[in-house]
């Protein structure tokens, strides 16, 4: 039974660095976008470091960089590569299979519920991504009013979110994910 | 209970936000699009969860176990809410699980289970390894909120303590005291009085009861006489447990079957409703005066289970021994006879009048082969050493036999039995 756990600690773990390294491989390097592929493979590294050595931050730190990579090829003049719901969608899975990875170091976890969590949630928020850039198709953001309503929005969420995770950690005993 | 956010929740925050301000700074909704989603997903995560209370205790747990056998441990959970799945960790240790009912076992001893509406029951069937005390738990009891971005961990604050006692075995020959007590046994007493054992005709004297009379013998002789009877009575028992060891060397080995030995002569003993004592002889030295029932052989059985090897000190180990063992106990030394001290006790024990009889624990099988030709002349004055003290012991009329590592433990009280009844032959 400790051989399963072990083996779904390091096949989430491999799947998590395998859709790493193919989301950075398949961003364009044209005109100048391979600084975004060197920041996502920056990120790739960090995870998969980060897995080798039990770091949880790692995960954070390459979802950080991916979407990094995404915002600097689409400042530039080249074409999208993958789409943007499918990058979305790599992310989720990067994160839901790394972060599988780390809980199975420290507790029990079910592989067949880690692969549906996984797919479940990358095809939803994909999803949510695709229809909302159909939805703004076309929309031009710009201006002074749309970058303060969208400095507004990122403060207040930034502090809800802060917030509401401050008062969901009643006791500090630790993080029982991390440990591992 | 303690909620803490994942790895999953702080990745899925963190890219949102920082999704939202490089599209702020590129002017590109793209990483917006990809940040509000993963935000909204953290969100949604966040706005589901509820903290659930939950409470976990052990309902079932025996008092005592007995290696090898299997037995039943309960538990019951409770939640303000339906959770799933559940993984239960109940803290084992030296405990195989062998079956269990309203959980799957996913670990060590580790259960989960799929999902819990408000109450649970989980029945675990549990084979001890080895003898002595064991601590059960805690418990802990883990699950995840809906989308996983929070971690909820309880932890039940109680352990319990349970003795594992060795495996059952009943000996089939057991030493006789040479001297009874005033109380009911077994044991035909030398002394006369009401029993069913006949001793001897006396004649007949005014209170004796009439219904002792006998009278075949009485016609013939033309005057009253009567039967005289040995009562049965039972015997004091006092074990002393040696649990020395010596550091570098696999005496634990030794000390297990000294422990095994006591437990099976112990067990034998009750059921012939002797009364037992018990003096372990180890880094703490504690002792229980001989007595009977039920509380007395698990007083005796826990003393023998917590034994604990290390050093003695001898003159509180004889204090201890004097206490314990007067006359008419008679006292089984189980021992290595690595120390010398211990072969001065029993022999101290000896003149002072009290049956004492030595069953020694072979270690010569676990200790490794001598290394070079100066080891090996250390090991034979060694092993001549021990030979004379064994000699010095029988000499003063102590019965003394070695329990070889390959010999079932009925052998050595057998041989045992033998000395003694040839030694009363000898002293007529």
């Amino acid at each position: 039974m400790e051989d399963l756990l072990a083996a779904t600690a390091r096949l989430s773990a491999g799947v998590a660095a395998l859709l790493a390294v193919a989301l950075v491989l398949s961003v364009p390097t044209a005109q100048g976008s391979g600084i975004g592929a060197l920041v996502g493979g920056v990120g790739a590294l960090i995870l998969v470091v980060g897995l080798l050595s039990g770091h949880a931050a790692s995960v954070t730190a390459a979802a950080v960089a991916f979407v990094l990579q995404l915002a600097i090829i689409s400042a530039l003049p080249v074409e999208l590569s993958p789409p943007l719901w499918a990058h979305a969608l790599l992310i989720v899975l990067i994160v839901e299979f790394a972060t599988a990875s780390f809980a199975a170091r420290s507790h029990p976890v079910d592989p067949l519920r880690v692969v549906v969590r996984a797919v479940g949630t990358a095809i939803v928020v994909g999803g949510m991504v695709q229809v909302m850039s159909l939805l703004l198709e076309g929309v031009v953001a710009s201006g002074v009013l749309v970058r303060a309503i969208g400095l507004t929005s990122l403060i207040v969420a930034g502090g809800w979110v802060a917030l509401t995770w401050r008062r969901s950690s009643p006791s500090d005993v630790g993080d029982p994910v991390s440990r591992g | 209970m303690t909620v803490s956010p994942t790895p999953r929740l702080r990745a899925y925050v963190t890219a949102g936000l920082v999704g939202l301000g490089a599209a702020l700074a590129v002017g590109d909704p793209g990483p917006a699009l990809i940040g509000g989603a993963l935000l909204a997903l953290a969100m949604a995560g966040m706005i589901g969860r509820a903290t659930p209370t939950m409470s976990v205790r052990l309902d079932e747990v025996p008092l005592s176990m007995v290696e090898g056998a299997e037995h039943r441990i309960s538990m019951h959970l409770a939640t303000n809410e339906k959770l799933g799945p559940v993984y239960i960790g109940i803290g084992l240790r030296d405990m195989d699980i062998t079956s269990t009912e309203g959980g799957r076992l996913v670990e060590d001893s580790t259960l989960s289970i799929d999902r819990i509406e408000r109450v649970a029951r989980v029945v675990v069937n549990v084979s001890p390894r080895g003898w002595g005390r064991r601590e059960l738990g805690p418990v802990t009891v883990y699950a995840d909120s809906l989308l996983g971005m929070f971690d909820f961990l309880h932890t039940s604050p109680d352990s319990e303590q349970i003795v594992v006692l060795p495996e059952e075995s009943i000996l089939k020959r057991l030493l006789r005291p040479m001297e009874t007590n005033l109380h009911i046994g077994e044991l035909v007493s030398t002394r006369r009085g009401s029993g069913s054992e006949f001793a001897d005709l006396r004649v007949y004297q005014p209170g004796d009861d009439p219904r002792s009379i006998n009278w075949r013998v009485s016609s013939r002789a033309r005057s009253l006489w009567v039967n005289e009877r040995h009562p049965e009575r039972n015997g004091d028992i006092v074990l002393l447990v040696d649990a020395q060891v010596e550091s570098g060397t696999d005496t634990e080995f030794v000390v297990d079957r000294s422990v095994r030995m006591a437990a099976a002569l112990l067990r034998s003993h009750a059921r012939r409703q002797h009364r037992l004592g018990l003096v372990t002889i180890d880094g703490l030295c504690r002792w229980i005066y001989p007595g009977m029932g039920e509380s007395q052989r698990r007083r005796t059985m826990e003393q023998l289970m917590s034994v604990t090897p290390g050093r003695v000190l001898w003159e509180t180990a004889e204090r201890a021994v004097m206490r314990v063992a007067r006359r008419p106990a008679m006292v089984i030394a189980l021992t290595s006879l690595l120390d010398p001290h211990l072969a001065g006790l029993v022999h101290s024990l000896r003149r002072s009048g009290i049956d004492v009889s030595v069953i020694e624990v072979d270690v010569e099988t676990v200790l490794s082969p001598p290394s070079d030709e100066a080891r090996s002349l250390g090991r034979r004055i060694w092993s001549l050493e021990r030979d004379r003290l064994r000699d010095r012991l029988a000499a003063e009329g102590i019965p003394i036999t070695v329990w070889h590592s390959d010999e079932s433990a009925d052998v050595p009280m057998a041989r045992l039995e033998q000395w003694r009844t040839s030694w009363r032959r000898r002293l007529g």
